[in-house]
């Protein structure tokens, strides 16, 4: 039971989740467009670039998960070999900065897929309008952004 | 710096002068036709017979295409497209070249036949190895009373038994085995012509079935070697289409010459397509720049033309091109790709949008050595390939925004991430960073995001400065003030406040007042002008979340560092000879990793900051881009 206030745990725990949730996020969505772009190319090879550039866009929710990760790992000191005394405090403060990155990164991850998959779509029938798809589907990642800022200021301002 | 100028064109040209006309209009690039709409009577529409060249065209491809790949040659990736003038592709005589492309192609047909009667010939052979061991013709039917036929049971059947089974209801019908295979076992039947009803009621039982006839009279020794030396007359004829194609494999470069002639024929006619024909004149209208006049008039007079270019009228749709000098026009396709502006929009948004685009692009990868890499691979690439069009375009913007990373990157005290202090500190001891000029987003986080609104409230009130000077243009100074001018009030106060002057509370509260006494002038209703202010006030949320938007600028600049830094961090973890190797493998591909995945992003999220924040606040749409005829060629680049 000890372990769960442990804070250097719940640190952990932080970076797994904003690591983890994200990343999950963000491989079922490029895989949903990757499954939409097969598609359009087996008919015409010559898309291929512009479908590719479509399924990398949900791939930042993923790095933006790691990043928050990583961030923590780094200052819980485990990284080095020195682990920092963690108050439970604290280590929740990171639980929570993770636990947003990680569900936002999710869902957001997820949806501009669905935007990506329809961009693709659209590249199908109007390969000159790619960069229209593209604006689409970046409109969905600002949420990402703002969550990964939050997420930053909070690791930045948990004392430790 | 602005939106071209067109002039409508109308002319007439005698029919004999149309292929003339054409192609110098063509060869200006400058002229847009649009077919003319009448009633008059004896002008049909011109028809120009493009399909004709679209097969020429397939076909000497296909044989330019085959001829490359049986016989490459070397060329390397970067080497640049030879250059010939116009005269020289398309005056050229290409006769010889046409017929070889013809040649080309018969033999390739030939060459497919040759391959499938092979195919054939394989099929028909294993058809027939399984009854070689038996001397009969295979059409062999028997006797005057005797019945003979070649049947078929299944593999895990013995035709011995069926043979038996027959003998014992004595019936009078043999079955003689020829050969066993994996799925079938093969066999003669011979029966008395009398009793071979009662013989297969006996073998339908044991699952034989007729085999099924083959197209050949004599022994099956005697049709596999009829097949033999059909084989080896092909692979003769075959060996000899080879060495025929290979003497033809000279005329590669004709034919790729002959592609582009026959493609740049194909533009011509198009054009010529928008033309309405009589008896001995024809008809075209369209659009020009106004700066070609001249030039475009010469080439009316030379082919004989009456011609008329006029100022477009009110209800005129000009098409939208744009002047710039020669680096703001390397941004005109970030404008192109979201939409052309209308024509009476008097606004060419390039000039303003391009420092803006540089300097966020910088900010978001801001990294000294990402920026050096960028710039140098783009140096590269424009001096060797000189691409052109919307790539060259991308090259010039790219290597320009490897400059602005580099500037931020010494701003930001990031060469490769924090590489120099990693590699110092694990393997020297001692560490040693260059300090950033500015600011270091890593450290202080809330700097750089005070910083990006700050460039983001500059972003906004220039887009709103550019909206004001078209209302000042089409003269409506009071509108100018009233849409922007209180907003700048409440801006410019805000800022003051803060920033600790008293009056700029004041300031801000005048241009409430202005908002709220004149937002609701357009209304037609007292009431309407009363209280049409308030909603207008409202707006200022939506300027509140466009300023938000921006702090994507810290938050991208702080992915491509926080990466960089991991990938520094995993490089040193080792230590001694090992750990130089681990470095040296996890750095460069880390780094290219990091480039690629945030320069995707940074470039997205730039073109995003101008399309939504910035074009937001002028933008009027809806134009038409400018589509000239212009040569398209695919292997060689047109001397100008």
């Amino acid at each position: 039971m000890s372990i769960l206030l442990n804070g250097t745990f719940l640190a952990v725990l932080g970076a797994v989740l904003s690591t983890g949730i994200a990343g999950m996020g963000s491989a079922k969505g490029v895989g949903m467009v990757g499954e939409a772009a097969a598609g359009v190319v087996s008919e015409d090879p010559s898309k291929f670039s512009q479908t590719l550039i479509l399924e990398a866009l949900p791939g930042t929710q993923g790095i933006y998960g790691l990043l928050i990760g990583f961030l923590i790992i780094m200052k819980t000191g485990i990284i080095s070999g020195n682990p920092v005394e963690v108050s439970t405090v604290a280590g929740l403060w990171l639980l929570l900065a993770g636990v947003l990155m990680g569900v936002v990164g999710y869902f957001s991850a997820i949806k501009q897929a669905r935007v990506s998959c329809g961009a693709v779509a659209l590249v199908a029938k109007r390969p000159e309008e790619l960069v229209k798809g593209i604006v689409y589907t970046v409109m969905v990642e600002t949420y990402a952004v703002l969550a990964l800022l939050v997420a930053f200021l909070i690791y930045n301002g948990v004392p430790v | 710096m602005a939106i071209v100028s067109m002039m409508r064109l109308e002319a007439v040209a005698p029919r004999s002068q149309v292929r003339r006309l054409t192609r110098s209009l063509v060869r200006l690039s400058c002229v847009e036709l649009s077919r003319p709409e009448t009633d008059a009577e004896g002008f049909v529409p011109s028809v120009p017979d493009t399909e004709a060249l679209r097969e020429k065209r397939a076909m000497v491809d296909a044989a330019a295409d085959e001829l490359s790949r049986r016989y490459p040659v070397k060329k390397s990736a970067l080497a640049a497209k030879k250059e010939l003038s116009e005269a020289e592709l398309l005056d050229a005589d290409y006769t010889q070249v046409y017929a070889a492309a013809e040649r080309i192609g018969g033999i390739l047909a030939e060459l497919r036949m040759l391959d499938a009667e092979d195919v054939a010939a394989r099929e028909a052979r294993e058809a027939l190895e399984p009854w070689r061991p038996a001397a009969l013709p295979l059409s062999y039917g028997g006797t005057a009373h005797m019945t003979a036929g070649r049947i078929t049971f299944p593999a895990d059947v013995s035709p011995a038994e069926a043979g038996e089974a027959l003998e014992n209801d004595g019936i009078a019908a043999a079955v003689s085995e020829v050969s066993e295979g994996r799925e079938l076992r093969c066999a003669w039947l011979f029966a008395y012509r009398g009793d071979e009803e009662r013989a297969w009621s006996v073998l339908k039982g044991f699952g034989a079935l007729r085999a099924p006839s083959l197209p050949y009279d004599g022994t099956p020794e005697e049709a596999l070697a009829a097949i033999g030396a059909a084989e080896k007359a092909r692979a003769l004829r075959r060996q000899a289409l080879t060495e025929e194609l290979a003497s033809l494999a000279s005329f590669r470069e004709g034919l790729e010459r002959a592609s582009d002639a026959l493609s740049m024929e194909q533009t011509r006619a198009e054009l010529s397509g928008q033309l309405l024909e009589s008896k001995r004149c024809a008809v075209l209208e369209g659009w020009i720049p106004k700066e070609k006049q001249a030039e475009v008039e010469r080439a009316l007079r030379d082919a004989g033309c009456a011609y008329e270019i006029s100022e477009p009228g009110p209800e005129d749709e000009p098409p939208v091109a744009f002047k710039s000098n020669k680096f703001v026009q390397q941004f005109n396709f970030i404008t192109e790709m979201y939409g052309m502006p209308a024509y009476n929009s008097l606004i060419d948004p390039n000039p303003v949008m391009a420092p803006f685009f540089l300097l966020f692009f910088g900010m978001m990868m801001g990294d000294f050595g990402y920026g050096l890499l960028v710039t140098a691979a783009c140096a590269i690439v424009i001096k060797k390939l000189h691409p052109k069009g919307f790539f060259g375009s991308l090259m010039q913007v790219m290597l320009w925004s490897g400059m602005s990373m580099m500037l931020w990157g010494v701003l930001f005290g990031a060469y490769f991430g924090d590489v120099i202090a990693q590699v110092s500190e694990n393997f020297f001891g001692k560490r040693v960073a260059i300090p950033a000029v500015l600011m270091d987003p890593m450290t202080q986080p809330l700097n750089v995001l005070i910083l990006s609104f700050a460039l983001g409230l500059v972003h906004i009130v220039t887009g709103m400065g550019v909206s004001a000077w078209r209302q000042i243009r089409r003269g409506k100074w009071f509108d100018a003030v009233c849409d922007v001018g209180f907003w700048y009030c409440i801006f410019a106060g805000l800022v003051a406040a803060i920033l600790g002057a008293g009056w700029g509370l004041y300031l801000a509260l005048g241009g409430v007042a202005g908002i709220l006494i004149f937002g609701g002038r357009h209304s037609p209703t007292v009431i309407g002008k009363i209280t049409g202010g308030l909603p207008k006030l409202y707006d200022v949320t939506s300027y509140l979340s466009d300023i938000l938007s921006y702090s994507r600028l810290l938050a991208l600049g702080l992915a491509t560092s926080i990466v960089a830094s991991v990938f520094n961090i995993l490089g040193t973890l080792g230590s001694g000879v090992l750990g130089v190797i681990l470095f040296l493998i996890v750095f460069p591909v880390g780094h290219a990793f990091n480039l690629v995945i945030n320069i995707l992003g940074a470039f997205v999220h730039s073109l995003r900051l101008q399309y939504i924040e910035f074009f937001g606040k002028f933008y009027e749409g809806g134009g038409r881009p400018f589509a000239p005829a212009v040569y398209r060629t695919k292997n060689y680049q047109i001397k100008e």
